[in-house]
């Protein structure tokens, strides 16, 4: 029996409970007590106690252990976060189950959008790629979801808020759930535009940034135009400094080239020496300008001294031009091709060129003319004409020029100086070269068998800087005379002037060559350079042809016949031959007699025409 | 100091002495003689240790033999009080090891905190290597003789043989005593395979 001093078992355990009953709020910080002299009773206090003990204690090391772990987790954040503000790259997570996309602050600003939500749609992330690139990415995604590849690679275009589209590169992994399906694909976005459009060396945008920005505005049908712009005298500049580079030269034309007022410009580097610049139309017509006004502009900036290396240092250039409202342009690489092609008249005229329709017909007659130039070529389907030579006094055959033509069944005859730069725009002057001189082998091979048998006679072919660069040039005509069993005094090379100029010392080596196995060197137009002379002195050569334009009305001109008469005297004395080109008129033959022993080319005793009829009319002129 | 140490003092003096016996010692400690030490409260340290030093001079043991008649009687209540403690461990070495959560659900008892990490924080024992325990005590009361008595007590108790050994002791100006406790049985074993 218990009483109020002595409390029984059964009461000491009722008390422990109904203090235990505080627990039901997860509040283990409480003592039992019991009022009881029975030990029994008091053990069991002590042992309930003893397990809340043990209850706060695992509590507070879970507390802690937690604590550790936030601790752990907010150190590793920071350091990922310090890695990915390092990289600068931006995070993305894709939750495939809740087709859910978190974007870090960084991806947003990559793309210079606003961070204003904090999960997206994957939808929302196509959206910004560039129309032509999303198929690669969603192909890309497919096949890590599949399981077909390990990573995620891929590289895209996206569209920025203010500068247009810029390159990405996209690498991620993919977390699987239990039934091994993706649930989870997280990865990072690099801005790789530094890479892929701009030049290394200047920090300019390349030609891939410039076509990618014409691509989209013709895309988005927005006018645009573009200015090619060639700058004749950068080595000259820097030479001429002490401690210029490049590196310090493209800025400062880079700022020349995109200041004009009221329009924003792109400059692209293109190449060492050649610049495009982008603008759209519709800021000329905001700002009143015309294309011609912003290629004034720019000239007039390049023109500017101020800031280059050397005070009076001034950006020589030419300006070439195309708007593409003005033609009928859907592709950028034919805006691109009308700029270069603007580009290279202004060149040549040494004037601003703004391409219009007429350029195109140009064009196109050009384009026709190279294609079927080098059809031809491979066909072996060329033949020079052979103008004659005869002996002034005597009229006896001396030789030919075999002289290049391109006739055509349907451009027709295509004039050397319509074809000549085209195919040195194009590369095809060594294979011209070449074609020219092997048709010559053969007409000599034919003609020393035939019709002249038993009469001395070369033929002379014009050759090219090109032709002269090739380290194996005279071991080739050699090779070819030899296999077509054509004595080598049978042949004469013309050289010019300013085909020497361009490697000199390689030409020589060449011609040495050929000229000590027989072959004889011809120095053509002399008269018309500056340094004529000073080949004299270098260079073996046999024969020296006097340029038409000291012949032509040379009887009505003493200052010509002086210079022709001081000629003839030195090439005398150099015991050199004399050829005098373009004679024409009786007068002009009979002057030169008067002169001394010299060789006659002109229409006056022949024309330039195909072997057949040249060596019919030589036959006709015999009798 | 928890309440069964002096429960359990009294008890043996009582069993020793009778009645008589026991009034002399509370006397000479100063303690009231009515008084009733519960198993699951704290005292006054400087309490358990006059009652110990009166219990000494009372009886005319020396202090070792004080002890190791104290230490026989506490097991022996301990042994009636918690006898799951005793079967959970295989040997003395395994009882050994748990002496200090032991020590701890004692001190289970206690209200406040901070008396409970005081009880908590006197005790840690740690295995060196399979029958090689180390011991540190830390208290002021220095009751390291009482330690080292309890321990040959459970050793016997299990049939086993130890040796213990005392390193650096607070009665020697250590900030606390270290005890080797070495089961030489078990090291053979050990050692022989």
């Amino acid at each position: 029996m218990a009483d109020t001093h002595h409390p029984s078992l059964r009461q000491v355990i009722t008390q422990i409970a109904d203090q235990l009953c505080d627990t039901i709020d997860n509040n283990f910080d409480i003592h039992v007590s019991v009022d009881t002299q029975d030990t029994e009773g008091q053990k069991l206090a002590l042992l309930v106690n003893f397990l809340l003990e043990n209850v706060r204690r695992s509590l507070t090391d879970m507390q802690s252990l937690n604590e550790q772990l936030e601790d752990k987790v907010k150190e590793r954040t920071s350091l990922l976060d310090l890695i990915l503000a390092g990289s600068n790259d931006g995070v993305w997570i894709w939750d495939i189950a809740k087709d859910e996309l978190t974007l870090s602050g960084r991806w947003y600003s990559m793309l210079e959008l606003p961070h204003d939500a904090n999960t997206q749609s994957p939808e929302f992330w196509y959206q910004q790629i560039h129309p032509a690139d999303r198929e690669r990415f969603s192909n890309a995604i497919r096949r890590l979801r599949k399981g077909e590849s390990e990573h995620l690679n891929v590289e895209y275009r996206v569209k920025t808020t203010r500068h247009g589209y810029r390159w990405m590169l996209c690498r991620g992994v993919c977390q699987k759930d239990n039934q091994q399906q993706c649930s989870i694909v997280a990865g990072t976005q690099t801005d790789i535009s530094a890479m892929r459009i701009f030049d290394q060396e200047s920090g300019m945008p390349n030609e891939r940034y410039l076509r990618e920005r014409v691509e989209d505005a013709l895309d988005e049908q927005q006018p645009l135009f573009l200015i090619y712009v060639t700058v004749e005298n950068i080595d000259a500049i820097l030479n001429a400094s002490e401690h210029a580079s490049n590196a310090r030269l493209y800025p400062v034309i880079q700022e020349r080239l995109n200041q004009v007022n009221g329009v924003h410009l792109v400059a692209s580097k293109l190449s060492a020496i050649t610049f495009a610049v982008m603008g759209f139309e519709s800021e000329l017509t905001q700002s009143g300008l015309t294309i011609e006004d912003v290629c004034q502009q720019i000239r007039d900036n390049c023109a500017n001294t101020h800031n280059t290396f050397k005070e009076d240092a001034r950006f020589e250039v030419a300006v070439g031009a195309v708007a593409s409202s003005m033609l009928k342009v859907d592709q950028s690489q034919q805006l691109i091709n009308y700029a270069w092609s603007a580009l290279r008249r202004a060149r040549q005229l040494g004037q601003t060129c703004i391409f219009t329709e007429t350029h195109i017909t140009q064009d196109s007659r050009r384009i026709r003319v190279e294609q079927e130039l080098r059809r031809s070529l491979m066909q072996n389907a060329l033949a020079p004409d052979y103008q004659a030579i005869y002996a002034g006094k005597t009229k006896q055959l001396i030789g030919f020029e075999a002289l290049a033509r391109f006739r055509h069944p349907e451009l027709g005859i295509v004039s050397p100086g319509e074809f000549i730069p085209i195919a040195e725009d194009s590369g095809l002057m060594r294979e011209l070269g070449y074609a020219i001189l092997d048709r010559t082998i053969e007409t000599i091979q034919t003609w020393q068998s035939n019709a002249l048998r038993n009469h001395p006679f070369y033929i002379a072919v014009n050759v090219s800087a090109i032709q002269l660069e090739d380290l194996y040039f005279a071991d080739n005509v050699l090779a070819k005379l030899e296999g077509a069993g054509v004595d080598p005094q049978r042949l004469k090379l013309e050289v010019t002037e300013s085909t020497l100029v361009e490697s000199f010392k390689s030409a020589a080596l060449q011609l040495d060559k050929l000229r000590q196995n027989g072959v004889r060197i011809a120095l053509d137009d002399f008269g018309t350079g500056y340094s004529s002379l000073s080949y004299l002195r270098s260079l073996s050569i046999d024969t020296l042809k006097i340029d038409r334009s000291f012949v032509a009305k040379l009887h009505e001109n003493e200052q010509k016949a002086a210079i022709i008469k001081t000629v003839y005297e030195l090439a005398t004395q150099l015991k050199l031959s004399v050829v005098a080109e373009g004679v024409e008129e009786v007068e002009e033959l009979n002057f030169l007699n008067n002169i001394g022993d010299m060789a006659i080319q002109g229409f006056l005793l022949a024309r330039p025409m195909p072997a057949e009829q040249a060596i019919a009319q030589v036959s006709q002129h015999h009798n | 100091m928890i309440g069964i140490i002096q429960q359990v003092l009294l008890e043996l003096l009582e069993e020793k002495g009778g009645e008589e016996l026991k009034q002399r010692v509370l006397k000479r400690a100063h303690v009231d003689p009515s008084v009733n030490y519960r198993i699951d409260k704290n005292y006054s340290d400087d309490e358990c240790l006059r009652l110990i030093a009166a219990s000494v001079e009372e009886t005319g043991f020396t202090e070792s033999e004080v002890y190791a008649l104290y230490a026989s009687a506490f097991l022996k209540k301990a042994q009636a009080l918690f006898p799951r403690f005793f079967e959970i461990a295989d040997d003395s070495e395994g009882f050994l090891l748990r002496q200090a959560r032991i020590h701890a659900v004692m001190a289970s008892g206690l209200k406040q905190q901070e008396e409970r990490q005081h009880v908590n924080d006197k005790f840690s024992a740690s295995p060196i290597e399979p029958g090689k325990v180390r011991v540190i005590y830390r208290s002021p009361n220095g009751l390291c003789r009482l330690y080292q008595a309890l321990a040959f007590e459970v050793a016997s108790l299990y049939g086993d043989e130890i040796e213990f050994d005392e390193p650096c002791c607070m009665h020697k100006g250590a900030v606390h005593c270290e005890f080797i406790i070495t089961w030489p049985n078990k090291r053979q074993e050990v050692v022989h395979g």
